[in-house]
């Protein structure tokens, strides 16, 4: 029996304002949880009936709404030396909006996004300083209902969950990059129409890793998706490299940062036991490698031949 | 060769980016990939927009740049490039890069419009000089349309600011009895060039129009200026693109290509299969894009036009002496350049400074705030009986999908001995030739 996508996945969480409380967004084992939030369906009721809506709910059901949403792996992070800055929508500006410049008063260390004069659809963003990770999300989707008003609303949602801090948005990555690949190795005909934004999405993070890895911004960087049951390699190719992997990669080895273990660069990883991860890797010098890593929930670090 | 593994023949579905980036042939490119591949290097390591005039703000980016090209050589279709640039400018500006537009991305929301034949329009002649309590004012021409008007003017007031100009004249009336607001559209100075204008206007018909109840009677009908379409010498996707990229390169604007972007936009239509690696044009475009943007004068090595504009350009700077205006009714309405249409209404001069008044249809032909991407603007080029050539670039005006208005202003400055201009608006497998004999050398400004 195949393990699920998650097995193994550290739970993350994020603490954010939700009215006049500190509420919990924790995700484990593949679920995202409002902790602490009394009651997450009657409140989203009472908004739905035009009632106060909730940080809470907005993020557990943008979450749900974008849970396989390609979107998520084009916006979000490929990695820790990538950083999105946080963004909040200026009055909920819609699809349809007036003609005429935007304005926004400038916040201290933040950039103002203008509207345009022109005709037609636009969108305005201003760009925040990165505010604690308890008062960002709130402040990001202020004006937001629970049912997104516009396409930008959608959006703006989003785009704040995203740059939540704890991890969440990696699980949430992860989510998406775990339900495309299951479609793509069922042979789901619309999976394979979007494989050219799934190998995108892979070499994004193929790239970022490999270029910290072997500490090069220059590195040439060539990526092939291969099919399941293909084999994965990682070769030399002039003065860069070529990687062929599948799209379980993403899941599998970047979503548990397992791209760049002890210096070699994580091709595939499996969980022989639940408390155990080999990670099959090549080191700098091509030469492969199993990294095998047990876990352990005792308390204190266990310190060799004491 | 080294490896975890040997390398096995891919899967019928799996994708090669090297496949993507080295195709042997047009048909083996697969542009979707190559666009996604290449948006995810610069969203990772983002190209900074560059420095000097013509760099950084504007609508182009180096996605939509690559995306543009794939498009023009038919190696992308439209929409999905629009769809992959916007996507990615979204995420440019997530991370805060310098030059992205993230929301504010011109996407292209609707369906390209066709452009439409422009009707002709009464172009009558209207010499007055009358002095006026803030001045003196001569009208030289008066265009009458279906639902517009626009009366040519110069004047020498007393306050020289265009805003005061705007109180100067504030209506328009005809002989039919119709009175008209009119708006004041043009230049400050020490004489102010510009067009008192209305919408809507007033009867074509009239005989005269009163600005401000001061009455002007019109003379006789310019007659229409005839246009033909040549066609140009038949050259490849990729080089009709490139020579897009360098007139947007020259003409500045929003639409302006930085430097930055040029060897992304060559290496896209070489991974297409569309030029060689090797292709002398491809060194051109770039020497001619940073002519274009650095504004010197040095031609050495540049092709023709383009080396006759630049090797007159510093005239400016040396023959700034001349003072009067000079204005040509033209009246032309040049037939479909490659699906554009084109009026020029006026040709004037101003310190041997060419300018013409035009309109167009679609107005992405204006190549103004319109998307990059899948759009073909018009390239003003004009030539002289003496050799010479002058690119023109938007001035002012403005529009909207369907069609718009405006000045195009020329340069280098014009030939003093030339006696025929022939404005030459280009698309790009066609242009129109329109020609305008120039006032003799003695009663010219």
């Amino acid at each position: 029996m195949t393990a699920p996508w998650w097995q193994g996945l550290a739970p993350v969480s994020a603490v954010l304002w939700c009215g006049d409380d500190q509420h919990t967004l924790a995700w484990d084992r593949g679920e995202l949880v409002a902790r602490d939030h009394p009651d997450l369906d009657g409140d989203r009721t009472l908004a739905a009936l035009g009632g106060t809506t909730h940080p809470c709910v907005i993020a557990i059901d943008t979450w749900a709404r974008h849970a396989e949403d390609l979107r998520v792996l084009l916006l979000s992070s490929r990695g820790p030396t990538d950083r999105l800055r946080s963004v909040v929508p200026i009055g909920g500006a819609s699809a349809g909006g007036p003609p005429g410049p935007v304005m926004a008063s400038p916040r201290a260390g933040g950039t103002v996004l203008a509207g345009t004069l022109q005709p037609g659809p636009h969108r305005s963003f201003a760009v925040l300083p990165r505010f604690t990770n308890a008062t960002g999300y709130a402040a990001a989707v202020a004006g937001n209902g629970s049912v997104p008003a516009s396409v930008d609303e959608d959006l703006a949602g989003l785009s704040a969950l995203l740059d939540l801090h704890g991890g969440l948005a990696r699980r949430l990555a992860a989510t998406v990059a775990a339900h495309w690949t299951e479609r793509l190795e069922a042979g789901d005909p619309v999976a394979l129409e979007h494989r050219a934004e799934l190998h995108a999405a892979l070499y994004g993070r193929v790239l970022g890793a490999a270029r910290v890895w072997l500490d090069d911004d220059g590195l040439d960087v060539t990526v092939d998706l291969v099919a399941p049951g293909e084999a994965r390699a990682l070769t030399r190719r002039g003065d860069g490299i070529h990687v062929a992997l599948p799209m379980r990669w993403v899941t599998e080895v970047w979503s548990s940062d397992l791209a760049i273990v002890a210096g070699r660069f994580g091709l595939a990883a499996s969980r022989p036991t639940p408390d155990r991860i080999d990670v099959q890797s090549v080191g700098p010098d091509l030469e492969s490698c199993t990294v095998s890593m047990s876990m352990s929930t005792s308390a204190e670090p266990e310190v060799p031949g004491a | 060769m080294a490896g975890i593994a040997t390398r096995v023949t891919a899967g019928s579905w799996s994708t090669s980016s090297v496949a993507a980036c080295n195709a042997p042939s047009v048909a083996d490119f697969d542009g979707e990939l190559y666009l996604r591949l290449a948006a995810e290097r610069l969203l990772l390591y983002p190209v900074a927009p560059g420095q000097g005039r013509g760099q950084g703000s504007g609508w182009s980016t180096p996605v939509i740049e690559i995306a543009a090209a794939l498009v023009a050589v038919d190696a992308l279709d439209a929409d999905t490039a629009h769809r992959i640039a916007e996507g990615y400018e979204i995420a440019s500006q997530l991370r805060g890069h310098e030059g992205s537009h993230g929301g504010l991305f011109r996407r292209h929301d609707l369906a390209p419009v066709v452009g439409a034949p422009l009707a002709p329009v009464r172009l009558a002649w209207c010499e007055h000089t009358v002095a006026v309590p803030w001045g003196s004012l001569t009208t030289h021409y008066a265009l009458l349309a279906a639902n517009s008007t626009v009366v040519g003017i110069t004047a020498t007031p007393t306050d020289t600011s265009t805003h005061a100009m705007r109180n100067f004249v504030t209506t328009m009336a005809d002989e039919q009895g119709t009175q008209v607001q009119a708006h004041f559209s043009g230049q400050g100075g020490p004489v102010i060039r510009g067009q008192f204008g209305s919408q809507p206007g007033l009867d074509p018909t009239t005989r005269w129009i009163a600005l401000d109840g001061v009455r002007l009677e019109l003379g006789a009908d310019v007659v229409p200026t005839a246009a033909v379409i040549e066609e140009l010498p038949a050259t490849t996707p990729a080089h009709r693109h490139l020579a897009s990229v360098i007139g947007r390169a020259w003409q500045g604007g929003p639409r302006r290509v930085p430097e930055t972007s040029i060897d992304l936009i060559i290496e896209a239509l070489v991974a297409a299969g569309t030029m060689p690696v090797d292709d002398a044009f491809a060194d051109q475009t770039r020497a001619l894009v940073r002519a274009g943007q650095t504004g010197g004068s040095s031609s050495s090595g540049l092709p023709e036009p383009w080396a006759s504009v630049v090797r007159r350009r510093a005239e400016r700077r040396l023959h700034d002496r001349e003072q009067a205006v000079w204005v040509i009714p033209v009246g032309a309405v040049t037939p479909s350049i490659d699906g554009a249409f084109v009026r020029i209404d006026t040709v004037e001069l101003e310190r041997r400074e060419v300018s013409a008044t035009i309109a167009v249809s679609p107005g992405s032909a204006l190549g103004t705030f319109d998307p990059i991407i899948g759009t073909q603007e018009i390239s003003w080029w004009a030539t002289d009986d003496r050799g010479n050539h002058y690119l023109g670039h938007f001035a002012g005006g403005g529009g909207s999908a369907e069609g718009g208005d405006g000045t195009i202003r020329f340069g280098p400055l014009l030939d003093p001995a030339a006696t025929v201009l022939r404005l030459l608006p280009t698309g790009s497998t066609e242009r129109a030739v329109v020609e305008v004999a120039l006032p003799g050398q003695g009663a010219r400004p």
